[in-house]
């Protein structure tokens, strides 16, 4: 009963903020998706760690805390963007700090009749009953999605028309940083910030998308980032997610994939930092023949955990999911992966492959992993496998026995770790970027 | 140059070698040869330092110095070179970052300058030439999917940059058909010098006449019973062990 109170009261006081900074929305039809989002809120279910979903990474650490939503009104001007930038990283950005879209950093596609790229509150305002339509028709089923659903008021929203080719990559970057807002004094332990993305690409279009969340060294804050993404027939996209946000954040994300026929989605899913990190992704196959391609790698150090679930339905025959997925655990750090494939009666043809391989550095590090294949089809090619290692003593020595220290020869070995999955993204500033990290991160640790 | 006194060493709380005594001087070549099991592929590996061979007594000195305090990547930071009988394959790991990582570590605690990404590649292509190792294999992942003989070659192609002053070669002729052994004989030839002294450690004679060594020392339960010049090797060839074996018993 007292988690039943602590998830009520937690809820409450974080949608008792929002209603107070609803003073300042002026679509009615937003103000009822919210209400009714916020009621449903408070209808879930207890959240424990009976259940299996929240058995690994524990709700109450999140429940714990004291956030502050954060309002509109921040103060820019503290900010070093250049900071935040990938060097000669060209893209079309869309840059939200603590969850609200920014003109001035951001250099989006200019719009025209068939593509629009911008943020949640400009489209509502553009074409509100449309946007409000699409955004009601998603349904949320899980209590993050729905709190989302009750809080946002800005996000990315991608619609490329038909038979379209976007000439850049275009790079979404969420920046969470606490002390920009005008609180009052009051003790917090940090803002929490939701963004709702709606990316939608049309029939034959082809587009890259790059996220990368960011956030500042110790900073503490809650993100909840919930995507709707759908591909129409022979649609294709990238997708390449770099979450780096500060140690201490609280991050969780949801991806609603669904996918027509002869569709591709390709996407790596790369994870550092983050005390407490949660990804949900979600591929829905609606057309024959249709492919996704889901690569992810994560580096979970001391005190933190990283925890991907994944949920892939061949709801109709010969479509394709690739799941490929790998952490590196050191220090008391812990790696949730959990896998489920479901291939139903109908999905004659369906290939799906799932793996997931754990490298753990040190004696306390904890991998908890579970591929699960629910098979009713009977002509399908399905696999999983999962494996658990540490680095081999053998290779260590043989390496020394060439000068190399231990700090090299780790590094090296985890490099090679990381490569089949880095070496997927196509973007090369952005696999750059992900291997120089690594290699800082794990030239921090000792591994004597 | 190498100095072992009275070495006894446990694997596993099993005592492999047992009062070893040897000394090699600079442009020798020792061959070391013996029965299976008799410790040396033990000697290799404590030579260059391996965690599971624990010295029970005795002192292992490189020019002077005891290296027993060392561990693995500062005894080949001393100069010392082990080429493995199996060498391992390090998934994911390019062949020429790794020569790089590892040639640069050796100059830099030399206090010399490191080699340029270009001045290297050059002289890994170079060495590699000569050894007669095909260059995709620079490109791939060390040892990875290479067969047995280019593994060794990949040995030498590491022995040859690192410039050692003490190499060992652990077994390097096993497995390898007749064709791979020379062109693995050439390598190592051309790297014999009169500051370098040289390691053999091999089951059989075949290595020795491509490599012709200057003393041949055998090898039996833990110690040199006994050693000779490269007659010696000829001899066991034709009467085996047991010939020793029995001989040091009477």
């Amino acid at each position: 009963m007292i988690q039943t109170k602590q998830q009520q009261d937690w809820l409450q006081k974080i949608i008792t903020q929002a209603k107070s900074h609803d003073i300042n929305c002026n679509s009615i039809l937003l103000n009822k998706i919210h209400s009714k989002a916020r009621q449903a809120v408070m209808q879930y279910p207890t959240l424990t760690r009976k259940q299996e979903e929240w058995r690994y990474n524990h709700i109450d650490k999140l429940f714990d805390k004291n956030f502050k939503l954060s309002s509109g009104d921040i103060n820019l001007h503290t900010i070093h963007i250049h900071h935040y930038l990938l060097p000669s990283l060209d893209t079309h950005r869309l840059f939200f700090v603590n969850g609200r879209y920014t003109t001035q950093w951001s250099t989006p596609f200019e719009t025209h009749d068939k593509t629009n790229i911008g943020c949640l509150r400009d489209a509502i305002n553009q074409e509100p009953k449309k946007m409000i339509k699409s955004i009601s028709h998603f349904n949320n089923n899980e209590l993050f999605s729905d709190l989302n659903m009750a809080l946002m008021d800005d996000g990315a929203v991608i619609h490329i028309g038909d038979q379209t080719k976007i000439d850049k990559p275009i790079e979404i970057i969420y920046l969470n940083i606490n002390n920009l807002n005008h609180f009052d004094n009051e003790i917090n332990d940090g803002i929490t910030t939701h963004c709702r993305n709606i990316i939608s690409i049309g029939v034959g279009s082809e587009t890259t998308i790059i996220e990368r969340f960011i956030g500042e060294n110790n900073d503490q804050y809650f993100h909840n980032n919930h995507s709707n993404i759908h591909l129409d027939k022979g649609a294709k996209l990238k997708h390449y997610r770099v979450q780096e946000d500060s140690q201490k954040a609280f991050h969780l994300s949801s991806l609603s994939i669904s996918q027509q026929q002869n569709s591709h989605y390709e996407s790596s899913f790369i994870s550092f930092d983050s005390a407490w990190s949660k990804t949900n992704i979600n591929v829905d196959f609606q057309g024959e023949n249709a492919s996704c391609l889901i690569n992810g790698f994560c580096v979970v150090g001391n005190q933190q955990i990283t925890d991907f679930h994944i949920d892939v339905q061949h709801n109709v025959p010969s479509c394709v999911s690739k799941e490929h997925f790998k952490s590196i655990v050191y220090g008391k750090g812990r790696s949730v992966f959990d896998g489920h494939i479901l291939v139903e009666k109908q999905a004659q043809h369906s290939d799906a492959q799932l793996k997931n391989n754990n490298l753990m550095l040190t004696q306390d590090a904890e991998v908890d992993t579970k591929p699960q294949l629910e098979i009713y089809a009977n002509d399908v090619k399905c696999s999983h496998g999962t494996t658990i290692g540490q680095l081999d003593p053998e290779q260590l020595f043989y390496m020394r026995s060439r000068g190399l220290s231990n700090t090299t020869a780790y590094r090296l070995l985890c490099l090679g770790f990381a490569d089949e999955i880095i070496k997927n993204i196509d973007e090369k500033k952005i696999s750059e970027h992900v291997s120089k990290k690594l290699v800082l991160t794990l030239d921090k640790q000792d591994f004597h | 140059m190498l100095t072992i006194k009275n070495l006894s060493v446990t694997v596993s709380g099993k005592e492999i070698l047992n009062g070893l005594n040897l000394e090699v001087n600079k442009g020798e070549t020792h061959a070391i040869m013996g029965p299976n099991g008799s410790g040396k592929s033990t000697l290799a590996y404590t030579l260059a330092g391996h965690k599971e061979c624990v010295v029970s007594n005795g002192n292992i000195l490189l020019n002077h110095e005891s290296l027993l305090d060392l561990d693995t990547e500062h005894r080949a930071h001393k100069g010392l070179f082990l080429a493995m009988q199996y060498p391992v394959e390090l998934p994911g790991v390019n062949n020429m970052t790794f020569m790089r990582e590892s040639l640069n570590s050796i100059r830099r605690s030399k206090g010399e300058k490191e080699y340029d990404s270009l001045e290297l590649i050059n002289l890994i292509r170079q060495t590699a030439k000569q050894l007669k190792l095909d260059e995709k294999l620079l490109k791939r992942n060390v040892n990875e999917g290479f067969s047995g003989g280019e593994k060794k070659r990949n040995e030498i192609l590491q022995m040859a940059l690192l410039e050692p002053k003490l190499a060992i070669l652990d077994e390097t002729d096993s497995g390898l058909d007749i064709d791979a052994l020379r062109i693995i004989a050439n390598g190592v030839n051309m790297l014999r010098t009169p500051e370098r002294a040289i390691i053999l450690i091999t089951h059989y004679q075949r290595l020795l006449d491509y490599i012709q060594p200057d003393y041949v020392h055998v090898l039996i339960d833990g110690k040199i019973v006994r050693s000779g010049d490269k007659q010696l090797a000829l001899e066991l060839e034709d009467k085996g062990y047991n010939w020793i074996v029995d001989g040091a018993a009477a």
